[in-house]
């Protein structure tokens, strides 16, 4: 009987379109396998980057050159363009030991990571995110991470102030995060944008949504992380594990913030 | 910004050129995936920025600069050193409307 109930459950996974693990996959206790595989079958169309995978570190392990899609269907690579856009990398620096990239936020050439995005099609929605944590507020409108499309800023997480963040939107309204979110809290913070609506999200959680024009646009736009990719506005963050690519459905959204928090929390 | 003001865009270049050499010419990339290493001409750190009198200035950041001031390198067969951090100086009363926004941004959403 109980062992009916263990099969009716995954197959009912199954069907959803998750991975049932077999014998715990990777030591998961979310029943799923987040293989690069199974997580590029689960997120076709989004690009995940997890800290200490996909890392080209430079300057004697201690700053980051590059950072490689290491999960979802979408491959893509941000790069440092010049040494001095390097962000910090603390391989053990991070909660609970797990490594992560420090951007400096510095105001005349701050640490900006930044690769072309690219799906094969115009973008009619967009979902980009970060896991990680403020490490202090500078200026309003200071970049986390941005997509522009291809050199106009289209949708950035941004500082709002010293206790909020904020999507913004070109011609479209800002999304102001509600409630306190003080520096150096880790988090999972994401927004994603279509058609008419705007969403901030916590943990996946829609925590505020406003109204906006968000038309489709053209593919292959520059994706940045730290600041904008010109190397200015940028943000003093730290960033464990970051995404971006289409909206997600629900299911995939439960996958995605599952395998964030997986690779996130994971022992190094 | 700070940064180290020279008369002619090949003095600018020069100073980054000399700041480039104290760094080394190459550098070893490494994966932290697999662990390989592979090296590789180290970038240039900084690009010259066109004052509005004519002048060229090299972003100074100090972080990254200050523990090299004064190194001694040689650079085309010539002994050089790198520049002191006492000589960078604030130089956004000289920077151009398009650079200075760059810097200092009106809210991207407009």
């Amino acid at each position: 009987m109980r062992a009916a109930a263990r099969s009716s459950s995954a197959e009912r996974r199954r069907r959803r379109g998750f991975v049932v693990a077999r014998g715990g996959a990777l030591g998961s206790s979310f029943g799923w396998d987040f293989s690069a595989a199974e997580s590029a079958r689960i997120l076709p169309l989004t690009a995940v980057w997890l800290s200490r995978f996909g890392i080209t570190s430079a300057d004697g392990g201690t700053t980051v050159q590059s950072w490689a899609s290491s999960r979802g269907g979408i491959a893509c690579t941000l790069d440092a363009a010049l040494s001095v856009n390097r962000p910090a990398y603390l391989p053990t620096g991070g909660p609970e030991g797990v490594p992560l990239l420090s951007f400096d936020g510095a105001a005349a050439s701050c640490d900006v990571l930044r690769g072309t995005l690219t799906k094969g099609s115009a973008w009619a929605s967009y979902e980009l995110g970060i896991v990680g944590s403020r490490v202090a507020f500078s200026t309003l409108g200071d970049t986390w991470l941005g997509y522009s499309d291809p050199v106009t800023s289209r949708f950035n997480l941004q500082d709002q102030d010293a206790g909020r963040w904020r999507w913004s939107v070109l011609a479209g309204a800002n999304v102001v995060s509600v409630g306190d979110d003080p520096d150096g809290v880790l988090g999972h913070r994401s927004g994603d944008a279509e058609a008419g609506t705007m969403n901030a999200r916590l943990a996946g959680a829609v925590i505020a949504t406003a109204a906006g024009t968000v038309t489709s646009r053209a593919d292959g736009g520059v994706l940045y992380l730290g600041g904008l990719d010109n190397g200015t506005i940028g943000a003093q963050v730290d960033v464990v594990a970051a995404h971006a690519g289409p909206a997600l459905s629900a299911d995939q959204r439960i996958y995605l913030r599952a395998l964030l928090t997986f690779f996130a929390r994971a022992a190094a | 910004m700070i940064g180290l003001v020279f008369d002619t865009e090949a003095e600018a270049q020069k100073a980054i050129a000399v700041l480039d050499a104290a760094r080394g010419p190459l550098e070893v990339l490494r994966d932290e995936t697999t662990g390989l290493e592979r090296e590789v001409p180290r970038l240039t750190w900084a690009q010259p920025v066109r004052l509005t009198d004519g002048r060229f200035a090299v972003p100074w950041e100090s972080a990254r600069c200050k523990p090299l001031e004064g190194r001694a390198v040689e650079l085309d067969g010539k002994a050089e050193a790198v520049p002191l951090e006492r000589d960078a100086r604030d130089v956004r009363a000289l920077l151009a409307p398009a650079e200075l926004e760059a810097l200092e941004p009106a809210d991207p959403k407009g």
